[in-house]
């Protein structure tokens, strides 16, 4: 097996056959990941193509490091979006990037729709459709547990993929549910899977890679590899996130008034600490976990106790990940104080299979309409939906998750997301998103809010302007500077996201280390290639949302009406500023992508 | 006093895989799962129910080692517990397998189909100083039974 990988497998899922295609150039040109995958969205993906129809795709793809280094554990997966309509790229740990680097396959494109629900199993060169109607509403977890004994494998090298029933009823925003614990999220990957008939994918290989085959320093590989192990392990660069894990962001932006706190009207949650990090890993962590090769230990998982009759002893217990951006949504910003009752409610998107983060921010909505008469109990079928109660949210999930097309009721519209919300209902002023997208929970400022509204996939993960608000608070803004320094953080990301090195590493991957890493490798690259590959990718994302007919100077979509009456870490966002802000972005669109606005 | 390799704390294991890769990538100079002496796998689901370690417990009196039907293929550590094949005269498709099947322990020993080598922890210790949360410890033997 050669270093970069050089195989593509195609499935057909109209006409059920597959083949294995070279993938060399592409790899060796874009080196994997997001830049490999977004060009093959462009060829499988055409532009009338229906987000839910047949003609969409979804590939998944991993890099040239990928397995080689510790920490570069992610798959990428790339579709039109259900939910943006436009670019969907999504990221997932786990074990999936080993499964595929071992079965010797670079990236994974699955095309068409299946006649009937199914299951698609590739052990190494094998490649089988099985049916999948037993399975179908099961919720993810039991999914998993039948794959495992119905496809055995050697340990730690197979991946299981599955959607929940959120999914299967096309919830736009249902995610992909990876190896129990990890998540193709945000952008409706679960829907589209969902839409093809496919309610798992298993992935296993047991291929090997020589390490003295030709190219390979194999002295120098070692000795990198030990200097990376030893930066994450003996180091503070990765060290909050084996702590805390990201949890750890409750308290200090509490204290910046930066807490998303019911539907983001407020930076402060008077209940913080009982939902903090501090709270989760003295109370409830029952374990820490790793996606593959990352020694890190980031993935908390909780365990949740409940009492499920009048006795005693009549307790069960699950186990729960947590992240601080769902918690803080499906937390704070539905006046959830209660660190058991959060559990409940990412329990509850979990097994159903769907975005916890964009789950907290069309239950935000919910809440507030509610509470302002926006929609009554006629339209809610008599149940209340209040903040702060977390049985009233547990059933709309639920709901959300069982809804049914014939009648198109208010769960049914929410399972389509805020837009369509806002459209059947009003309240567009108290549905704060960006093309459809729950900010995540970081309201910090105004380069936060900024981040999202021009990021490729309108994420915090795409540049990070977080980051950019806490080290502005108290200075003067300067508005082309920082426009910059998003824009140069997005490109850099694309970067690492072709490796596909996990983001929360991306202090510790410099651009030295990565050219050194290629290097020990025999693979030559210059810190100005991979710079450019990052423009590059850039370009051909943006092409990409525009070709899939997203509006960059719509101002609607980008600015919605909330955004200027929460309160961030910078006070109250003016509209100049932001208007301001977004007009050099639309410059640097034009003079630095050459984008045909 | 040679030491041999014990699974001391498995319930702090992350399953990171990290033991795994560098028994492969040091000692077998290929990456690779299959070719490695240690393996980590889940018990009801990635992380749910955490991990099992499976390795060679470094056996005083091997119970692989008489039953092995080729003379020299294996042969217990002089010291210390455990073994050490010799794969220039172990062949997997001359025996049954005996070394495997005799081991209590299912997948301490395996036979890859590559090199058809029984693959067996040799004590060496790498999978220690790759293991972040202290799984894995050296120790010196002390008899059981």
């Amino acid at each position: 097996m050669k270093i970069i990988p050089d195989r593509i497998l195609v499935i057909n899922l109209t006409t059920n056959d597959h083949q294995f295609i070279d993938g060399a150039d592409l790899f060796n040109e874009w080196v994997g990941g997001v830049g490999v995958g977004i060009n093959l969205l462009n060829k499988y993906v055409p532009t009338e193509a229906d987000p839910l129809g047949s003609n969409n795709a979804i590939i998944f793809a991993i890099g040239s490091l990928s397995t080689f280094y510790p920490i570069i554990s992610k798959t990428v997966a790339l579709f039109r979006s259900p939910y943006t309509h436009d670019l969907g790229e999504s990221y997932a740990g786990g074990r999936l990037s080993l499964a595929l680097r071992f079965a010797d396959i670079g990236a994974l494109c699955i095309i068409g729709k299946a006649e009937k629900p199914s299951i698609i199993t590739i052990i190494n060169n094998e490649v089988l459709i099985k049916p999948a109607g037993p399975l179908s509403q099961m919720y993810t977890s039991t999914v998993g547990r039948i794959l495992r004994e119905l496809i055995p494998a050697q340990p730690g090298k197979r991946s299981i993929l599955r959607i929940g029933q959120a999914g299967e009823k096309l919830v736009r925003y249902s995610n992909i549910v990876v190896d129990t614990l990890r998540h193709f999220g945000r952008l409706g990957a679960g829907a589209v899977l969902g839409s093809k008939n496919i309610k798992a994918i298993v992935v296993s290989g047991n291929k090997d890679i020589p390490l003295d085959q030709a190219g390979i320093d194999r002295k120098a590989y070692l000795k990198t590899y030990q200097k990376i192990w030893d930066l994450c392990v003996n180091t503070e660069v990765m060290k909050k996130y084996h702590v805390l894990g990201t949890p750890q962001n409750f308290l200090p932006l509490n204290e910046l008034n930066s807490l998303p706190t019911k539907n983001f009207l407020y930076g402060k949650f008077d209940k913080v600490t009982e939902i903090s990090g501090e709270k989760f890993v003295e109370t409830y962590l029952g374990r820490r976990v790793s996606c593959n090769t990352c020694p890190v230990g980031c993935i908390h998982v909780a365990i949740l106790r409940e009492r499920y009759g009048k006795d005693l002893a009549d307790i069960h217990s699950t186990s729960v990940p947590y992240d601080y951006e769902p918690m803080a949504l499906l937390g704070s910003g539905l006046l959830i104080g209660d660190g058991v009752d959060l559990m409940k409610l990412l329990e509850q998107t979990e097994k159903y299979g769907m975005d916890a983060i964009t789950t907290g921010g069309v239950l935000g909505y919910l809440a507030e309409a509610y509470e302002k008469g926006i929609i009554t109990d006629s339209d809610t079928g008599g149940l209340p939906i209040r903040f702060g109660n977390c049985n009233d949210f547990l059933e709309v999930i639920h709901r959300i998750a069982q809804r049914d097309g014939e009648n198109k009721d208010l769960y049914w519209w929410a399972g389509e997301g805020l837009d369509r919300l806002v459209k059947q209902y009003g309240g567009s002023d108290i549905a704060l998103r960006f093309n459809n997208q729950t900010p995540a929970g970081y309201s910090t400022g105004p380069y936060s809010m900024i981040g999202h509204a021009i990021g490729g996939r309108h994420s915090h993960l795409d540049n990070a302007g977080y980051s950019l608000d806490l080290k502005s608070i108290g200075k003067e803004l300067q508005s082309t500077e920082n426009m910059m320094k998003l824009v140069k953080e997005e490109e850099w990301r694309n970067t690492l996201n072709s490796l596909i090195i996990c983001l929360f590493a991306r202090n510790l991957y410099t651009p030295q280390l990565v050219v050194e890493c290629f290097q020990s490798l025999g693979i030559i690259k210059t810190e100005k290639e991979l710079q450019n590959l990052g423009l590059r990718i850039q370009k051909l994302r943006l092409a990409t949302k525009l070709r899939f007919g997203y509006n960059f100077l719509d101002t609607e979509l980008a600015i919605p009406s909330r955004l200027y009456e929460m309160e961030t870490g910078h006070g109250k966002l003016s509209k100049s500023l932001i208007k301001e802000h977004l007009e050099i972005y639309n410059s640097i669109l034009i003079e630095r992508y050459h984008l045909n606005l | 006093m040679p030491k041999r390799l014990r699974v001391a704390f498995l319930d702090r294991c992350v399953g990171c895989y990290q033991c795994v890769l560098a028994c492969a990538r040091i000692n077998e100079k290929v990456l690779s799962i299959d070719r490695a002496s240690i393996r980590v796998k889940t018990i009801g689901g990635y992380g749910r129910e955490g991990f099992a370690v499976v390795v060679c417990r470094g056996c005083l009196d091997p119970p692989c080692v008489p039953v092995c039907p080729i003379e020299g293929a294996i042969r217990p550590r002089t010291v210390g517990g455990g073994v050490l094949v010799n794969r220039s005269i172990c062949d997997a498709i001359k025996c049954s397998h005996e070394c495997v099947e005799t081991c209590p322990i299912p997948g301490a020993i395996h036979i890859d189909e590559d090199i058809q080598n029984a693959i067996v922890c040799r004590q060496c210790s790498i999978c220690t100083k790759f293991c972040p949360t202290g799984v894995l410890i050296m120790e010196e033997p002390t008899p059981g039974f």
